[in-house]
């Protein structure tokens, strides 16, 4: 799927990226408030909008996401709970006219709750795809190098990305071997168990193709030396620099409210009680 | 002069062997020669590659070794090879388990970067590496859509990133068709002559590779039997050590057609297509029964794909295939394999299992069959495939040629009608060539069979009729003696004008 994005050359710092991301995380955590965090959810689609990405990929993120937000908003309004004393506002759902089942509904507080959490994870999820889809993986890593995280641990990250596909791939050697031999591996029933059956010869041909990497690895000097380098040369622009600026400030913001400087927590419920 | 490499007294015993690997072995090898190692499998090539590479013991340290390895002035036991002032440069056999980046200038740069080296010069080596191989408009590109030759490419571009002194090839043409190979074998030619690269080759190809090499020596049991290159032209010779001869002649193909009997396999208008990118057109042709056929093609000419279709794995976008009369489709999983069996190219991918007697038995596992028959199935198959005494071995400790026995017998125990070979002996050396074709023929006594291969020399030593598959179309559905001879050269298809010949 990368090769059919384009990556403009123009584009953030990984690193920086990595920063600002942590730190839009960091504040919305802190947040408990049902309208900041929607807010802060159509600030990273505007992100999403301004990142030029193919129609194709964005209308199938806006499907995904909305998938997820009735997923989410609906598990969370019925399985939430709320301690009687908080309870507040009560909706109707259907009319107590209507007999034995009438005058069912939901409390509004829940449905409040539900709306944080949602738009809390979608924001999240929202913003972890755009940085990954926006970001090349070779330049990921680089980062991940210039942000002093160890050798082993960012080629192993490379090789298990890589080798997705390849599993994938001996997966379905082994799905039509075990064809051959009799197993129907089509229709869900055949897809579970071949599950069983194909997972134990997966991991022996996994592992016998990882001694052959492990050759491969050697013959072309890995640890070599102690400091690797990089091909890529990340260098800080001025981009960059305004987004760190950015990132600092959402820092310091998710400290002012985790201090409780001023509350911004209860503002969805005090315009609740308002309206109703 | 002094040698570039040097094998002094060397002999190298794998941990778990009495028998050593290579025994007392002295080899000379100057700057600038191009050194061609023969031998049967077994005979230890791989092993003396991963010792003359440094892999033995920088990377395997489990074995035992005596004697030394000098590199130029250097011991190779003490320095690893990236670290030599003369590096060595290896390209493995299969070139997909090397390749583990995701961009191809990923893949090139990972040495230089374990190097050390400043990124400007990480880059300069980079492009030049991938000048060097043809790869450099591909650069940007994702490994995982490369043909099997562009992997290969990419895994020479990576060694010479390392601006080595010398090349160690491990079968660098197995895998890949003869077109291929060819390209591979001539950038490997130009590679030496214009970088001055010292370059070892091993190899089954002998015909092939003996082109651009000017020293061949020959193993066997972990010793230098001849180091002669004129050893090749030496028939008697290379039939007793299982090599290649030069003057092999081309087989006639088998006893003329069988044209009488019943039609087992009817295949009619099969189209296939995979993502939008077609891979079969309309192929038309039939099988008549205990007729051995032969479907010759390039890579990605459908091959595969199209045993996949006959043995009902992949279901055809459109067209019919009718075995005894009956759709394919309409056959349960049970039934179908009772009908047509495919052995899948590389028998490592055939392997289920990790014991002998359980992967032969794993189809009458599945059908739950009494012990008694199970036992009954066991014996007869081992028998068969001349693997007496095998049942308790461990299906990846026994040798190559043997697991694709074992994955026969595992189809045979359905007692198919239709046998389907999947390039049954890519990568494999003569003497498993000649025992294959022996075996084969033994086979089609009871069998049908359909062999798929690039190789026609080995086509015609075992098939009726052999068609040729190019691009998805059946391009000729009959070769007969005189074409066979003329395209022994197996010259790049598409520079001749094939004719079409009616069925």
């Amino acid at each position: 799927m990368q090769n059919s994005l384009n990556f403009s050359s123009s584009s953030l710092d990984p690193r920086v990226k990595l920063i600002a991301s942590m730190s839009f995380l960091m504040l919305i955590s802190t947040i408990h408030d049902a309208l900041i965090l929607f807010i802060s959810f159509i600030a990273v689609l505007c992100a999403w909008l301004l990142a030029k990405l193919p129609i194709k990929t964005v209308s199938y993120f806006l499907k995904s996401i909305a998938l997820l937000f009735a997923f989410m908003f609906l598990s969370s309004t019925v399985f939430s709970r709320i301690a009687p004393k908080e309870r507040l506002t009560f909706i109707e759902v259907i009319p107590a006219v209507i007999p034995i089942i009438g005058g069912s509904g939901i409390y509004a507080e829940i449905l409040l709750a539900s709306i944080t959490f949602s738009f809390r994870t979608l924001s999240l999820v929202s913003m972890a795809l755009l940085v990954s889809l926006t970001t090349e993986p070779s330049r990921m890593v680089s980062a991940l190098r210039k942000l002093r995280c160890p050798y082993e641990l960012t080629i192993m990250v490379i090789i298990t990305i890589r080798f997705i596909p390849l599993a994938i791939e001996q997966w379905k050697k082994l799905a039509a071997v075990a064809n051959v031999r009799g197993i129907a591996t089509s229709g869900i029933i055949g897809r579970i168990k071949s599950i069983k059956r194909l997972f134990t010869p997966l991991i022996i041909h996994s592992i016998r193709r990882s001694m052959q990497l492990a050759y491969s690895l050697d013959a072309r000097g890995f640890r070599a030396t102690k400091n690797p380098t990089t091909m890529e040369n990340l260098q800080l622009g001025s981009r960059d620099y305004l987004m760190l600026v950015f990132s600092v400030l959402l820092v310091a913001l998710s400290i002012i409210v985790l201090l409780e400087v001023f509350s911004i927590q209860n503002i969805s419920v005090e315009l609740l009680k308002l309206v109703v | 002069m002094k040698p570039l490499i040097h094998v002094e007294n060397f002999s190298y015993w794998y941990s778990d062997t009495e028998k050593p690997a290579l025994k007392e072995l002295n080899l000379k090898i100057n700057k600038g020669e191009r050194l061609l190692i023969v031998g049967p499998s077994g005979c230890g090539k791989s092993t003396l590659i991963l010792c003359i590479s440094g892999l033995i013991p920088h990377s395997y340290s489990e074995g035992k070794i005596k004697g030394n390895i000098t590199v130029g002035s250097e011991n190779l036991h003490r320095t690893p090879p990236y670290h030599l002032k003369n590096k060595v440069g290896v390209v493995l056999q299969n070139p997909s388990a090397q390749l583990f980046s995701l961009k191809i200038k990923d893949e090139v740069a990972f040495g230089p970067q374990n190097l050390g080296l400043p990124p400007e010069e990480i880059q300069e080596r980079v492009y030049f590496a991938l000048e060097a191989v043809g790869m450099e408009k591909f650069a940007e590109n994702p490994l995982t859509e490369l043909s099997m030759g562009q992997q290969q490419r990419v895994c020479i571009a990576s060694m010479l990133a390392f601006r080595p002194a010398i090349m160690v090839f491990d079968e660098p043409t197995s895998n890949i068709d003869l077109k291929t190979g060819r390209k591979i074998l001539a950038l490997i030619d130009q590679i030496s002559e214009n970088q001055n690269i010292t370059v070892i080759i091993a190899e089954h190809r002998t015909k092939e590779v003996s082109k651009i090499t000017d020293r061949v020596i020959v193993l066997n049991r972990g010793e230098i039997v001849a180091d002669d290159p004129q050893i090749l032209t030496d028939t008697k010779f290379c039939n007793t050590y299982g090599i290649q001869p030069l003057n092999t002649t081309i087989y006639p193909l088998l006893q003329s057609n069988i044209t009488n009997g019943s039609k087992i396999l009817q295949v009619e208008n099969l189209t296939f297509s995979y993502n939008n990118h077609s891979v079969l057109t309309d192929l038309s042709f039939s099988i008549f029964e205990r007729e051995s056929l032969g479907i010759m093609g390039d890579n990605g000419s459908g091959k595969t794909t199209l045993a996949l279709i006959l043995a009902g794995v992949l279901k055809p976008k459109q067209g019919s295939i009718m075995i005894d009369g009956k759709p394919i489709g309409n056959y349960k999983r049970k039934q179908a394999i009772r009908k047509i069996g495919v052995l899948f190219q590389n028998p490592d991918d055939n392997i289920l299992t990790t014991k002998v007697s359980n992967e032969i038995l794993y189809a009458p596992w599945i059908q739950r069959l009494s012990e008694d028959e199970k036992k009954k199935l066991l014996n007869e198959n081992l028998a068969l495939m001349n693997l007496k005494g095998y049942d308790n071995k461990g299906t990846f400790k026994i040798s190559y040629g043997e697991r694709e026995r074992v994955a026969i017998a595992s189809l045979l125990v359905s007692q198919p009608d239709i046998l389907i070979f999947d390039e049954p002996t890519t990568g494999q050396d003569y003497k498993h060539k000649q025992d294959f074709i022996r075996l084969a023929q033994k086979l089609n006594e009871t069998h049908t069979l359909i062999t798929i291969s690039h190789d026609l020399e080995f086509l015609s030593a075992i098939s009726n009729r052999v068609l040729l598959l190019e691009s998805g179309k059946i391009m000729v559905t009959h070769i007969n003696k005189n074409m066979a001879q003329k395209h022994s050269r197996q010259i790049p298809t598409e520079s001749v004008q094939l004719p079409t010949v009616e069925n």
